[in-house]
């Protein structure tokens, strides 16, 4: 090529640049622009907030709510009848992004303050703390009421619930005497007032009623406070009562809190068919060097098949269930995400030595408390390493969680996806089917109609 | 012309585009580079985020309380961006977000109003609305009907009866709706037609009534005479609002005419309203001085005095009616009455409500109400969440029903109390009252 050739291509290059530089600044003016201009009405002397909106392109931008919180901010601060100190300051952030989440109704998408975050990064590290369990939130309706029920998906193995015999499904009605109060406990109030209206209740037994509900509503526990309850760090006793399936009569059941280290995975030595196994207790970060371990160790002594025990799992970090698949199906498909804005992603199960991986017959034992990550990584097994799946349909809660830090300890969980299996398919309320059902006698794994939560534990990444 | 040779004309080409590219994205990932903190942000959007995005433990270092806003907007951002489900309302978001970063201060009258409800509190300050002017009410079969057609509305003049059934209104069938629901259907802008297809007992087929729409005031001042032979009056008064003191001028001058002895002024049930109304209503009844004292944050006391304008009525011995649901400017009211002596109190210890607000707007006719400032009784007393006690101590009984005056006893106490004072009575059964002793008062919400 002639040099003039060269010299023109790399002046092209230069100008190239140039231009999508320019671009950018000038789109970048623009916004910035735009989003002074409307704070200079009220946001003189403080440092302006920043916009969120902005980001998302000029065709999108309404800064009016965001405004319109800053001048109440600013009024409040300035008028409110008492000073408005730094700790209320610092309690009004925090209800200000509880009430936002909350309103969003979604029960995985809440505020975490520091207390509760200490309890999800030691469950991430196979500690768990109080009854020792995964807890879910599901939905009932009942006489035109809909209440929100606290329930048990998966007791942690030796932990207080399990010692205690709670079973997935088991609904948490009352601790220490105190009802569990569905989300808003003022809907039965509000009905028993709309009643009264066309029924012509007699004053005083309205009144009576009412009172009773508000005694019920004073002395009970919001889900929050059950759950923070029953994760405390406090080893103390709780009576529980419970309604289980089955049961017409609720039970009562004593459970000693306690802390579990969690051993992330239990094995046996191949039985006397050379059938060994593994029980994964949690999907944590060391789950996958200890499932290796065992994995090495099975093909030593030559086992033929391999049961993998998947039962009352609930989740965890999805790469600690793609590092688990990594070791029966490598290179495969895991699963899908679907996200927000029509966004999917392949989720891809990492490659490994051919001589690490188990090549014999597998066995999947599942159930009701198989939950979350833990159903797809079923469900992958199945797909991409042929396993059988054996027990119970699994929970069927599909969603996919985030947790983003917040700076100070505290933290918010968000809904960011759903989870479909690796051939696409959306399992929500249906769970993962077993190919072979083998009952242990315990139910739980029934479908869920509703948003479920899987508990302040562990929800990280599930 | 050379042929073009596309073995350097397209790499050429796809330079250019790189370079394009890069100017145009470029300082983000020098920034990124720069500013570790932002290198993890960026990888959160990827799908491994769900490893990276794992919060930190607690770090004692960082006890800085979060800054509002710019947590706020994080939180927003984020949402928007990755949060799955639903479509991110930002408007119903921030609506929470003011709601919740108000909860924080424990002050229940420190509150957000979405536009509905602050139209309606407008209505209720001002008094009126542009409308039907007919009360509704459900009955026993759940259908919405016409409790009564107030005087002198367009419902009145239009043939509306009680008890008409409202089947639907601008031909949209209502059954199952909301009274409140109904009632934003039948409202509108003044001189508007609205048509409501009604069913009555006697007529064989539901039929079709066009009303026109105009202003209706609320009626907040009933009066009577309640003791025609002693000449006693009384007015329930049930919200202070910007009609409330003209009607109460009106109601007043009905009763001068009747030449009534003394008054009983009825402000059970009232929840309040306006401070200047207050102001108005109180003196009527107050010789001079202070109605109330209005205490802003750092102590600085305004006094509001009594309007001497408003002394355009006889003098008569006053009884006022109190329960735990007066509040506010009634309780400003019977607290000033109280502490100058000029009436006696009836009834149960008011809510004790003691605190004022002052409405703000936002742009979108949304409004927050923030408490700015305490008042305080002429002599001094904050009656916040401990109400006042009334001079004689009497409870509603369970069968008190409003429309009976005949269950009300303490009506009856009120006029036995107020004939005492007009010496109709011997005093020995006031002093017997009096020695009655009232309950501590609950603990206020």
């Amino acid at each position: 090529m002639q040099t003039v050739h060269k010299a023109v291509i790399a002046v092209l290059i230069g100008l190239s640049f140039a231009g999508g530089l320019g671009l950018r600044s000038h789109t970048d003016q623009k916004l910035s622009r735009q989003a002074s201009i409307h704070f200079q009405a009220e946001a003189e002397s403080a440092p302006g907030p920043r916009v969120a909106s902005t980001e998302l392109g000029p065709g999108n931008v309404d800064l009016q709510p965001v405004q319109d919180l800053y001048v109440v901010l600013t009024r409040v601060r300035e008028y409110y009848v008492e000073q408005v100190t730094p700790e209320i300051e610092g309690n009004m952030t925090y209800d200000a992004v509880r009430t936002m989440l909350a309103s969003l109704k979604d029960p995985n998408t809440r505020f975490i303050e520091p207390d509760e975050m200490k309890v999800i990064n030691d469950a991430r590290k196979g500690k768990f703390h109080g009854v020792d369990a995964m807890l879910g939130i599901r939905s009932a309706t009942n006489g035109g009421i809909t209440e929100e029920q606290l329930v048990i998906v998966s007791p942690v193995t030796g932990g207080a619930a399990s010692e205690a015999k709670l079973l997935p499904g088991d609904v948490i009605a009352a601790v220490d005497g105190k009802i569990v109060l569905p989300f808003d406990p003022f809907q039965r109030a509000n009905k028993l007032i709309k009643n009264s209206r066309t029924s012509g209740t007699p004053r005083s037994e309205l009144r009576k009623t009412l009172e009773s509900e508000q005694k019920r509503i004073d002395t009970g526990l919001s889900i929050p406070e059950a759950e923070k309850s029953l994760t405390t760090e406090d080893n103390k006793t709780v009576e529980l009562m419970l309604r289980r399936k089955g049961n017409p009569q609720p039970i009562k059941v004593k459970v000693a809190l306690k802390e579990v280290a969690v051993d992330p995975v239990t094995s046996k030595s191949p039985d006397e068919n050379g059938d060994g196994y593994i029980k994964i207790n949690c999907l944590c970060a060391d789950t996958q060097d200890k499932v290796g371990a065992v994995i090495a160790e099975l093909k030593n002594s030559r086992a033929k098949e391999l049961t993998l025990d998947l039962r009352e799992l609930s989740g965890g970090e999805t790469t600690a269930a793609l590092d688990v698949a990594k070791y029966f199906a490598p290179g495969k498909v895991f699963g899908y995400l679907a996200e927000s804005h029509g966004r999917r992603s392949t989720l891809t199960i990492p490659a490994i030595d051919a001589d690490a991986k188990w090549t014999g017959p597998l066995v999947v034992l599942i159930d009701g408390g198989t939950a979350r990550t833990a159903e797809v990584l079923a469900s992958a097994l199945k797909d991409g390493a042929g396993a059988k799946l054996v027990g119970d349909n699994t929970y069927g809660d599909s969603a996919c969680s985030s947790l983003f830090g917040l700076g100070d300890g505290s933290a918010y969980v968000m809904t960011t996806g759903k989870f479909l299996t690796s051939k696409g398919v959306d399992f929500t309320g249906k769970g993962i089917a077993a190919d072979a059902h083998a009952q242990r006698g315990r139910s739980g794994g029934e479908g869920l109609k509703e948003a479920t939560r899987a508990p302040v534990v562990g929800r990280n990444g599930s | 012309m050379r042929r073009i040779r596309l073995d350097i004309v397209v790499p050429v080409v796809f330079l250019l585009i790189a370079a394009f590219i890069f100017g145009f994205v470029g300082r983000d990932v020098a920034a990124n580079v720069s500013d570790p903190a932002k290198w993890v942000a960026s990888l959160e959007l990827l799908p491994q985020r769900l490893e990276v995005a794992v919060a930190p433990e607690p770090d004692s270092r960082s006890v800085k309380t979060l800054p509002l806003v710019d947590t706020y907007s994080d939180v927003m951002y984020r949402l928007k961006a990755d949060y799955y489900g639903k479509t991110v309302d930002e408007r119903e978001l921030t609506y929470s977000a003011i709601r919740g970063f108000l909860l924080a201060l424990g002050d229940p009258f420190t509150r957000f109003l979405d536009p509905d409800e602050f139209k309606k509190m407008n209505e209720e300050n001002k008094g009126n609305f542009t409308g039907i002017g007919a009360q509704l009410d459900t009955n026993k079969s759940n259908e919405v009907i016409v409790k009564e057609p107030l005087p002198d509305t367009p419902a009145m003049r239009a043939g509306v009866k009680s008890n008409d059934v409202i089947l639907a209104v601008d031909g949209k069938i209502i059954k199952d709706m909301e009274i409140d629901d109904v009632v934003k259907l039948i409202r509108g802008p003044e001189g508007t037609k609205v048509t409501l297809t009604m069913r009555r007992v006697g007529k064989p087929k539901p039929f079709d009534i066009a009303i026109t729409r105009r202003a209706v005031e609320f009626q907040m001042v009933k009066w009577r005479v309640v003791d025609a032979k002693n000449k006693l009056g009384y007015i329930r008064l049930y919200q202070f609002n910007e009609k409330s003191d003209i009607q109460f001028d009106q109601a007043l001058n009905e009763l001068d005419r009747q030449h009534i002895k003394g008054l009983i002024l009825d402000l059970r049930g009232n929840p309040g309203g306006l401070l200047n109304i207050a102001i108005d209503i109180g003196s009527r009844f107050l010789e001079s001085g202070p109605v109330v004292i209005i205490q802003e944050r750092g102590g600085r006391r305004s006094p509001y005095y009594v309007e001497e304008e408003k002394h355009n009525h006889r003098r008569l011995p006053l009884v006022v009616l109190v329960d735990g649901m007066s509040a506010s400017a009634s309780e400003i009211v019977s607290g000033a009455i109280k502490d100058t002596g000029k009436g006696t109190l009836v009834g149960t210890t008011t809510f004790g409500k003691g605190r004022v607000q002052t409405i703000m707007q936002l742009q979108d006719g949304s409004a927050v109400l923030i408490t700015t400032a305490k008042y305080l009784t002429p002599n001094g007393t904050d009656i916040h969440k401990k109400g006042i006690k009334p001079d004689v101590f009497v409870e509603a009984t369970d069968n008190f029903d409003p429309n009976d005056p005949a269950t009300d006893v303490q009506l009856a106490k009120g006029i036995d109390v107020l004939k005492v004072k007009m010496g109709l009575l011997p005093k020995s059964v006031l002093d017997k009252m009096k020695t009655a002793k009232a309950p501590e008062p609950a603990a206020k919400p």
